[in-house]
């Protein structure tokens, strides 16, 4: 484990940031609630006992609360042109992943509990027991959440115009 | 409506989530925050009036009714390099430590410490009359300053924050951190301030030339073991909230090497030395030219420009007369 904070963030905040940017479907907004929490970390670091769990935790409960506060803040909530404004888009071809494209609409439309615990589960491999640790509730309560939201990516039906991350090419 | 498999989901969420994460920013901007935060100077203040805009805004979505609202009388065309506000009042022991300025519509900043824990940090932002007006929602941590609602809230974990204007044309948010009673504290210290219009942020470096799409964005005053320090900054033109894309300072310690080895550089006709963009005690630090001055003291120019750049803003810097007489001081 790091000793330092300066350690942890050199080893770390890569990965930080890609969580947070799965999670938040917003690389912008991704890179804010990550600053800030680590911003927040730092001033405590002498008392935090397990800081990749901590630090984790603080980022799943910032993008909980920041989600509520979209409107007013103006966050540009994502879009393929959001998404490739940050970074180039890869190869993609577009026949292959229309259905990748279809769930990520579907992911972006999820309460935002269930898309915690789909990202904890399915981006993190977390256990119920370890999810429910995150996102503070019952693991009967992740499981549920984690059903709910499968139920909604498991429909294909007809999807309005998704747009494929990546379409400015 | 057609339904995929339970296999095939699973895999497609797999697949979708680490294309969103192939999408991650780098960590460049985030390890500046950290670096300069870790400096201990004033440049938390962005930090903290993003936060005094936060609260004010979230009462809205909190469904708190609106209850007070500032229309912005805009100082646009006002010296940015003169302070608006002091206290006259501050607890016994608290000594002015750093003096930061940007131009409009940035925030300026004080801060004093009482040499212990205690740290008071004064943000004053001149509100942007092209936002409209603020507004500011009564909430169970309201405050009233002279009869006009503010918020105070915590911030940071162990900090305290107040905010409110005073006159319509400036926020400020005083942030109290290791201050017993802060909210108390804080209200006596709101209650108390005062124009001040006379003290100024006054460094000992000035831009000469710099490229056309940049330009001076801030000035910050500190104290370090080896004296008085300034620091300029210059982002992008039309940007002075942005990060810095220069900096340009004058202190005493020598700039961090982290793990490159200096290249001896001509820099305003003496032997100095380039850096390049590398990783230091602070995480990674762009590339940098360097050479001591009359004095002993360093200047150092640094940012995400090329070598020829720096140097030519470096050679081109001008030393002047700077006043740091007010550190270490109570407010007059």
């Amino acid at each position: 484990m790091p000793a330092t904070f300066d350690e942890f963030v050199a080893d770390r905040l890569d990965g930080l940031l890609r969580y947070a940017t799965v999670l938040t479907d917003d690389p912008y907004l991704a890179q804010d609630i990550v600053q800030e929490v680590l911003l927040r970390a730092q001033q405590r670091w002498p008392k935090i006992d397990s800081p990749p769990t901590y630090v984790r935790r603080m980022v799943t409960n910032e993008y909980l609360s920041w989600r509520r506060r979209l409107a007013v803040r103006r966050v540009t909530p994502s879009s393929p042109e959001v998404l490739d404004l940050v970074s180039p888009p890869v190869s993609d071809h577009a026949i292959e992943y229309d259905e990748r494209d279809a769930m990520l609409d579907r992911l972006a439309k999820l309460p935002r509990k269930q898309r915690a615990a789909i990202v904890l589960r399915y981006y993190e491999n977390y256990s119920d027991e370890e999810i429910g640790a995150v996102l503070r509730c019952a693991t009967s309560t992740v499981r549920s959440q984690i059903s709910r939201a499968l139920a909604t990516l498991r429909e294909t039906g007809p999807s309005p115009s998704v747009q494929p991350t990546g379409a400015r090419k | 409506m057609t339904r995929l498999s339970d296999e095939h989901t699973e895999d497609l969420i797999r697949e979708s989530l680490e294309h969103l994460a192939a999408r991650a920013p780098d960590g460049t901007e985030v390890r500046d925050a950290l670096a300069q935060r870790s400096r201990s100077r004033p440049t938390m203040a962005l930090a903290l009036v993003a936060a005094a805009v936060a609260i004010i805004a979230l009462g809205v979505p909190l469904g708190l009714r609106a209850y007070t609202t500032v229309t912005p009388a805009s100082p646009r065309n006002a010296d940015w390099t003169v302070l608006p506000y002091k206290p006259g009042w501050l607890p016994d022991g608290f000594k002015e430590l750093t003096r930061s300025a940007k131009p409009y519509p940035a925030p300026q900043t004080r801060t004093w410490s009482n040499g212990e824990v205690g740290q008071l940090q004064l943000t004053t932002t001149p509100l942007d009359d092209r936002r409209g007006p603020w507004t500011i929602a009564p909430a169970p941590n309201q405050i009233i300053v002279h009869g006009r609602v503010g918020m105070v809230a915590e911030v940071y974990g162990n900090g305290t924050m107040l905010t409110w204007s005073p006159d319509d044309t400036y926020l400020l948010s005083l942030t109290l951190i290791g201050v017993k009673d802060p909210r108390d504290v804080g209200l006596r210290i709101a209650d108390e301030m005062v124009r001040d219009d006379r003290a100024r942020v006054s460094g000992e470096l000035r831009f000469g030339r710099l490229p056309a799409d940049l330009e001076l964005s801030g000035v910050n005053l500190f104290m370090t073991v080896g004296g008085g320090a300034t620091e300029l900054e210059a982002t992008r033109t039309g940007q002075p909230t942005a990060a810095a894309v220069v900096t340009a300072s004058l202190r005493a310690e020598r700039p961090d090497s982290g793990d490159a080895t200096p290249v001896p550089l001509k820099v305003r006709g003496a032997d100095g030395f380039s850096l390049p963009r590398r990783t230091g005690r602070l995480g990674a630090q762009d590339e940098t030219v360097a050479v001591q001055v009359e004095g002993g003291r360093w200047l150092t120019v640094s940012g995400k420009r090329d070598q020829a750049t720096l140097l030519d803003i470096a050679n081109g810097v001008q030393l002047i007369p700077g006043d740091y007489s007010w550190f270490g001081k109570p407010p007059e």
